[in-house]
């Protein structure tokens, strides 16, 4: 395992085994991860936490994924970087509607998943 | 009584007419015009006198002058009249009195009878001349230019015949007698003169004879009678009978008024006319030999001699009732007036007539047989008939109606001829359909069938007369086809067009709707009873429609309208509000332009269609997929990701685990790639796809599709071949996905390895990109299908290696948005080469 001031990454998604893979993963990686199960406990968590990566997954019960991306561009100080996980057929442009920085179109592989979050945590 | 105008009546009456013509210039008073006219026809009889003794005098070429006028042309007739009559007539008259007679001549083609008398060239009243008009059966007679020159007037000779017998009947004066002796005289004093006066006399004999067949052809009895005495000096047949003279001439006729009361004392026919007067014409009983009254048109005219004094009359009778049998059957009740003249030259003048029937025959613009029974062999045919019925190069003539015709053909004639001969009455059949005939497949005649009347120790004949009428029959038949073909087609048109459930169209060149199918008025909501009004609907008002995106179509961009401008609109979308439905209908309308046969355009269609459900569901299924899509790959998200995590750590499990758990995230990478490509269709649909072009060089990204191919397969080889680099303006991702997608292809039916060739070439205007593989092929009964979506040729067979069937579709979807095409040529057993075109963003020189 790799050390663990490598950065905070809070990972939202309403499915519970992709939540687990990525703090798996990534807490492999040496980054500490944080979980939200929805983008409302996304929001609480935030209130405390100051990530330096999230990672969103779109389509969520209650507040969907864009809808925590306008509350949270709008109600928040502190912004970290986001990178939307869609099963969306054109990610690219989802991402840059959002203003997220990046996107990992799902089924993603673990080391794009990896990859990714180095790449905005270098 | 309707008194009978002597002018309107035609033969005989005319003479009398121009007869009468002086006898009122006497009443008048007109001594001297009397006197004139008077002398006038003896003046012609000696002129005649004088001619005939000067020709006997003269060379023989003048005779052959006087013989070539009694059969020669027209143009002759009036230089050598003239040179009979000169002096005693105005040249000028003679001519144009010429030209009336010629022309009625003219008219004669119809008449079918024997000879025909025409009135006298000129004189007061006898014929001076009398002119059997015939057409010369050598020249055509023009149908619609009658040419004076075409006819032959024959028989000038009859005038001098007219008054020679004149002149031997009735004048008795000195010098004629001494004249006759003189030439009498003279014939004989020279051997040359004497054979001149034979043919002279022959002539004149033969002219009388025919003057008498005319003479005797008239319907009306022509007769002068010598007053006071009240003997016949010379009659017609047809006047003998009537009159009938006892032997010594004396007329044993008598006349009463139509009343039957005697004629009042000295207004008898003979009486008036003695005294200068003229009779009639009135209509009288004439009470025969036999005491039989007869009603008859008299009149009667004066004839004075040189010195006005009348010693003959001339009696005119027009019959109202057929007339008699002859109560004298003697050809010449006359004789008594003519004993020391030769008896007719009958054979001579049957002859003549003859002649000119025959001639008449020859030239009519018709067929004309005659066919004797029991055989029904033709003895006679003209030309024409000839020419309707002849075999090339034979005469029907001699012939039987078998011989000539077809057996079917001949069976009908013959059935015609027998109901003819029995029922002696004529047959008309139109459009007979006779053989073919001259390279025409049926001939139609129009044709008569008539009776001949049955004379005894003679065959039963009929008259075939017939015109061909073909053209006319093939053009009506023509006609009728045309318009049964036009009738049917314009029923099936109106039945395709009624039951179309795309909405017709139709607007003529100033934009106004001239036609709506049923599928049409309900698109516009117009009911049944609309359709009357439909001229009137400008296309401005009717067709509402607007753009996908709202706004209003202009009048100018509408299909239609565009169309009127020469342009074919193909398959524009429009939204239109419908009545009917309630609700705004999304259209997609193809309009074209109609021309004339000159390529004018005379107006547009459009065929509209609804395609509103078409839309809706393809957009709720374009909704499912993206949603099952969706769906699936989180799924896959989790067994992909799972399956990875366990496999960072392989080195720690056991082999065989190790292998089920690459099996694992195969599986769901094929999965992802499936639901990827399911995510690619409505994408792909052609008015949702934006295409992002650049510069590529194919031949460029052909090579790095190929060395990529290579890495991933190890069985199969690839050959790439291009010449140099071929530039196109497309969206190279797209474009890769193609190229991928074939060689994923071409590897995946070729199982047993192989080489894939991969080749760019250039033509003038577009690159062509081939792949070719030694696979499996594809079974050509399922070549016409490859292209459509979720197609798989090899579904269900053993070569059936799966994947949803969409690469093809989605290709050639890519290629088609690039203006380009796909193509391929398989074999089963052998392999496939798939092919696809792209425009050159510039092309080659």
């Amino acid at each position: 395992m790799a050390d663990r001031k490598a950065g905070i990454v809070l990972v939202v998604d309403d499915e519970k085994d992709v939540l687990d893979l990525a703090v798996i993963v990534l807490g492999g990686e040496g980054f500490r991860v944080e979980k939200a199960a929805s983008g409302s406990a996304a929001l609480d968590v935030l209130k405390t936490l100051k990530p330096d990566l999230i990672l969103l997954d779109l389509k969520m019960p209650g507040i969907t994924g864009s809808e925590f991306m306008s509350l949270y561009q709008a109600n928040y100080t502190h912004h970290a970087p986001v990178v939307l996980m869609t099963a969306s057929p054109r990610p690219e442009a989802e991402a840059a509607e959002l203003g997220a920085c990046d996107w990992l179109a799902k089924p993603f592989d673990l080391d794009d998943l990896i990859d990714t979050v180095h790449e905005h945590l270098g | 009584m309707t008194p009978i105008s002597p002018l309107a009546s035609s033969g005989s009456n005319r003479l009398l007419s121009l007869f009468l013509e002086i006898q009122r210039v006497a009443l008048e008073g007109d001594v001297d015009g009397c006197l004139s006219l008077g002398c006038t026809l003896w003046a012609s009889v000696l002129n005649f006198q004088r001619a005939w003794a000067g020709l006997m005098d003269e060379t023989g070429e003048k005779l052959t002058t006087l013989v070539s006028v009694s059969s020669g042309t027209v143009e002759r007739l009036p230089a050598s009249t003239s040179n009979l009559t000169r002096g005693s007539a105005s040249h000028l008259a003679l001519e144009e009195r010429n030209a009336v007679f010629l022309r009625e001549a003219l008219e004669w083609r119809n008449v079918t009878a024997g000879p025909v008398i025409v009135a006298p060239a000129y004189g007061p009243f006898l014929p001076k001349a009398i002119l059997v008009g015939e057409w010369n059966g050598e020249s055509e007679p023009e149908e619609d230019q009658l040419d004076l020159a075409t006819l032959v007037a024959r028989d000038v000779g009859f005038a001098v015949s007219a008054a020679r017998r004149l002149t031997e009947r009735a004048a008795t004066t000195a010098v004629l007698e001494q004249k006759v002796r003189d030439l009498e005289q003279r014939v004989v004093t020279t051997e040359r003169n004497r054979r001149l006066a034979e043919e002279a006399g022959q002539l004149m004999r033969r002219t009388t004879n025919r003057l008498h067949v005319a003479l005797d052809q008239l319907p009306e009895g022509l007769a002068v009678i010598s007053v006071p005495r009240g003997s016949l000096v010379l009659s017609n047949p047809s006047a003998g009978r009537v009159l009938a003279p006892d032997r010594a001439g004396t007329i044993r006729a008598t006349f009463l008024n139509v009343n039957g009361l005697p004629l009042a004392p000295g207004q008898s026919p003979l009486e008036k006319a003695s005294r200068g007067e003229l009779f009639g014409p009135e209509r009288v009983l004439v009470v025969t030999k036999s005491g039989r009254r007869r009603p008859i048109t008299l009149s009667a005219a004066p004839i004075p001699d040189a010195n006005s004094h009348v010693r003959e009359v001339l009696l005119v009778l027009q019959y109202e009732d057929e007339p008699t049998h002859p109560e004298e059957p003697t050809r010449k009740p006359a004789a008594v007036a003519e004993p020391d003249t030769a008896p007719p030259d009958i054979v001579s003048a049957g002859h003549q007539q003859s002649q000119i029937s025959r001639l008449l025959l020859e030239a009519a613009p018709f067929g004309v047989a005659l066919v004797t029974s029991p055989e029904y062999r033709f003895q006679m045919a003209n030309q024409y008939f000839h020419v309707l019925a002849a075999p090339p190069g034979l005469s029907v003539v001699g012939r039987t109606v078998a011989d000539i015709f077809p057996p079917t053909v001949a069976v009908e004639i013959a059935a015609i001829l027998d109901e003819v001969l029995r029922s002696r009455d004529r047959v008309t059949v139109h459009e007979q359909s006779m053989a073919a005939s001259r390279g025409r497949d049926r001939v139609y005649w129009d044709v008569e069938y008539v009776p001949l009347p049955p004379a005894t120790g003679q065959m039963d004949g009929v008259l075939v007369i017939a015109s061909d009428v073909t053209e006319r029959v093939t053009s009506r038949q023509q006609i009728d086809e045309v318009a049964s073909l036009a009738v049917r087609k314009a029923a099936e048109f109106e039945g395709v067009l009624e039951n179309m459930t795309d909405a017709v169209f139709v607007c003529d060149s100033r934009g106004y709707i001239k036609l709506i199918n049923e599928a049409g008025k309900q698109m516009l909501g117009l009911g049944r009873l609309a359709s009357s009004n439909v001229g009137g609907i400008s296309l401005r008002k009717a067709l509402r429609t607007r753009h996908p995106d709202g706004s209003l179509i202009e009048y100018d961009e509408q299909p239609l309208k565009r169309a009127l401008k020469g342009e074919r609109v193909l398959l524009e979308d429009g939204i239109i509000y419908s009545q009917v439905a309630g609700k705004e209908l999304l259209i997609r309308t193809s309009a074209a332009p109609i021309r004339d046969e000159g390529g004018w355009i005379i107006g547009s269609v459009a065929v509209v269609r609804d395609v509103s459900a078409l839309v809706d569901l393809d957009r709720l299924k374009d909704q499912f997929i993206t949603v099952a899509a969706h769906e699936l790959r989180t799924p896959v998200t989790i067994i992909k990701g799972y399956s990875q995590l366990m496999l960072r750590n392989a080195d720690k499990l056991p082999a065989d685990l190790a292998r089920m758990l690459e099996a694992i995230s195969r599986g769901a990478t094929r999965i992802d790639d499936v639901v990827n490509d399911i995510l690619k269709v409505p994408e792909l649909r052609p008015r949702g796809l934006v295409v992002e072009v650049e510069d590529v060089d194919l031949a460029e990204m052909a090579r790095l599709a190929g060395r990529r191919f290579e890495a991933t397969s190890e069985k199969h080889q690839i050959l790439v071949q291009t010449d140099g680099p071929v530039t196109c303006k497309v969206d190279r991702m797209k474009v890769e996905q193609v190229l991928e997608n074939l060689l994923e292809n071409a590897a995946k039916y070729s199982p047993e390895g192989g080489i894939i060739e991969l080749s760019v070439t250039s033509e003038p205007e577009r690159a062509i990109v081939s792949v070719r593989d030694a696979g499996v092929g594809i079974p050509s009964h399922k070549q016409d299908q490859l292209f459509e979506r979720f197609y798989s040729a090899h579904t269900g067979t053993t070569h059936d290696y799966g994947g949803l069937g969409l690469g093809l579709y989605l290709s050639r979807e890519i290629v088609t948005n690039h203006g380009g095409e796909m193509w391929f040529e398989s074999e089963e057993g052998i392999g496939s080469c798939f092919h696809f075109s792209l425009p050159l963003a510039v092309a080659n020189g």
